[in-house]
């Protein structure tokens, strides 16, 4: 039996159902996320740049419906977002934002290193920078995979009890490959693989 | 080390044989994730000190799939794995199509400006308020506790460059938020001893807060902004905003005053 995409019974008229649908369409070609987070493209001064994409998203349509261009248009809209998540949950040594923009194995993985940094009693505060592309996807386009080179400028560990800076430097430049996949409407890093300098 | 891929210059589409040699290292780079994941000495996605790279490890926890080697189950779905990405051709491998940008594997980008701001904040560290209150550690209900903080100073990081361009930021504090346990408040300046400018009454004891003491929180915030001298430059500076900073949680027992009003 084929799930459908878009329930009708409960809305009243086809006029709003074309409603729902071309929200649901707007959404998966905008990579709605399900937080209220921003995505005004500032600089936000705690380090990170704001690039997340989010509204809520009430219903989802086939990534395979969407035109080519737009899918990885939003998809890396949606890494950049990871990224920037990636980047703040180390920055407070908060995790918590990251379940807007990754998903398991991945959202586990990060997860449970931001707890042990924060356990440490220190802060790892970095900076990448990115150069971004596709490079694969699904078959029914579920999942994009994207490559990436991503240069840490500099990384360096601090102590979250009195600021102090205790080590760290310019970092190095490393290809990394990472799946986004199609979760419920949104597109969420699902896992990663790092491979060699660039 | 285990990688679960390749690249280079270029990449030719695989050979059957080097598709299954990269896959037997991708099966063994799962097998003996569990034995990596127990090294302490990378529990943090930076790595070792001398070669920084700030991104995850290859995710470790993916079931391996029946002979797509790549894990994560396949067919028109995909692998939850990404890819090795060279030589990737339709319906080749791993089930996947390609994208754009052929087989060429991207090069670093050069940093933007607000990059390399970014690049200048996390090389100067902040430093973390340290409550002060006087009385120091014990106060009383209805008696002004005069407050302040350390570390309310402005702070500028060193010039930090790439190309023609040359970026810095200054941060001003210009507030303290306090949080007493019982109330909140904001004071304008670092505070002093003499609590003039900072102070507060509590209202009520202690006594029924956990281990009979309020935990006391003294939040710094900055304005930041930046400048940026160099052709390169996009633009010669702006506001990044506030930045916040707050102490760790410092106890503070607060007592009733005994009085004696007998005759």
């Amino acid at each position: 039996m084929r799930a459908r995409l878009v329930r009708t019974s409960t809305l009243g008229s086809p006029r709003a159902a074309s409603v729902l649908v071309t929200a649901a369409a707007v959404c998966a070609v905008a990579g709605c996320g399900s937080s209220g987070s921003s995505s005004n493209g500032e600089f936000a001064p705690n380090g990170s740049f704001d690039t997340a994409t989010a509204a809520p998203a009430p219903a989802a349509v086939a990534p395979s419906a969407i035109p080519t261009a737009e899918l990885y248009k939003t998809v890396l809209q949606r890494y950049r977002a990871y990224q920037d998540a990636y980047k703040k949950a180390y920055d407070a040594n908060d995790p918590s934002g990251l379940a807007d923009v990754a998903m398991d194995p991945l959202l586990t993985e990060v997860t449970n290193d931001v707890q042990a940094t924060k356990a440490k009693g220190v802060i790892l505060r970095f900076t990448n920078t990115f150069n971004p592309r596709v490079y694969a996807r699904s078959k029914d386009s579920t999942k994009v995979y994207v490559i990436d080179c991503i240069r840490t400028l500099a990384a360096y560990r601090y102590s979250a009890k009195t600021g102090e800076r205790l080590d760290g430097g310019p970092g190095v430049a490393r290809l990394q490959r990472t799946t986004l996949q199609y979760d419920s409407g949104v597109w969420k890093a699902a896992a990663t693989a790092q491979d060699k300098t660039c | 080390m285990l990688k679960a891929g390749r690249e280079g210059p270029t990449m030719p589409p695989n050979p059957p044989t080097r598709r299954r040699a990269a896959s037997c290292m991708v099966i063994a780079a799962a097998l003996i994730a569990p034995a990596l994941a127990a090294v302490p000495a990378l529990a943090d996605d930076c790595g070792a000190s001398k070669k920084l790279y700030c991104n995850p490890k290859t995710s470790k926890t993916i079931t391996t799939g029946g002979g797509g080697g790549t894990g994560g189950g396949g067919g028109v779905s995909g692998p939850v794995a990404p890819p090795a990405p060279e030589g990737l051709t339709d319906n080749e491998a791993v089930d996947a199509v390609n994208g754009p940008g052929g087989n060429a594997p991207p090069a670093q980008a050069p940093p933007t400006t607000l990059q390399l701001v970014d690049e200048a904040l996390t090389t100067k560290g902040f430093p973390v308020p340290v409550v002060h209150t006087a009385p120091n550690g014990k106060t009383y209900v209805r008696v002004r506790t005069a407050l302040w903080v350390d570390n309310f100073d402005v702070v500028q990081t060193e010039p930090v460059s790439a190309g023609d361009q040359t970026v810095q930021a200054t941060a001003k504090p210009v507030s303290v938020r306090w949080n007493m346990g019982e109330d909140e408040f904001t004071c304008k300046s670092a505070g002093s001893k003499d609590g003039k400018s900072c102070n507060y009454t509590y209202k009520q004891s202690s006594a029924r807060k956990p281990g009979g003491k309020y935990l006391i929180t003294a939040t710094i915030t900055w304005n930041v902004s930046w400048t940026c001298e160099g052709d390169d430059c996009d633009g010669p500076g702006d506001d990044l905003g506030q930045r916040p900073i707050s102490s760790e949680p410092t106890p503070l027992v607060v007592s009733e005053i005994q009085t004696n009003t007998g005759q």
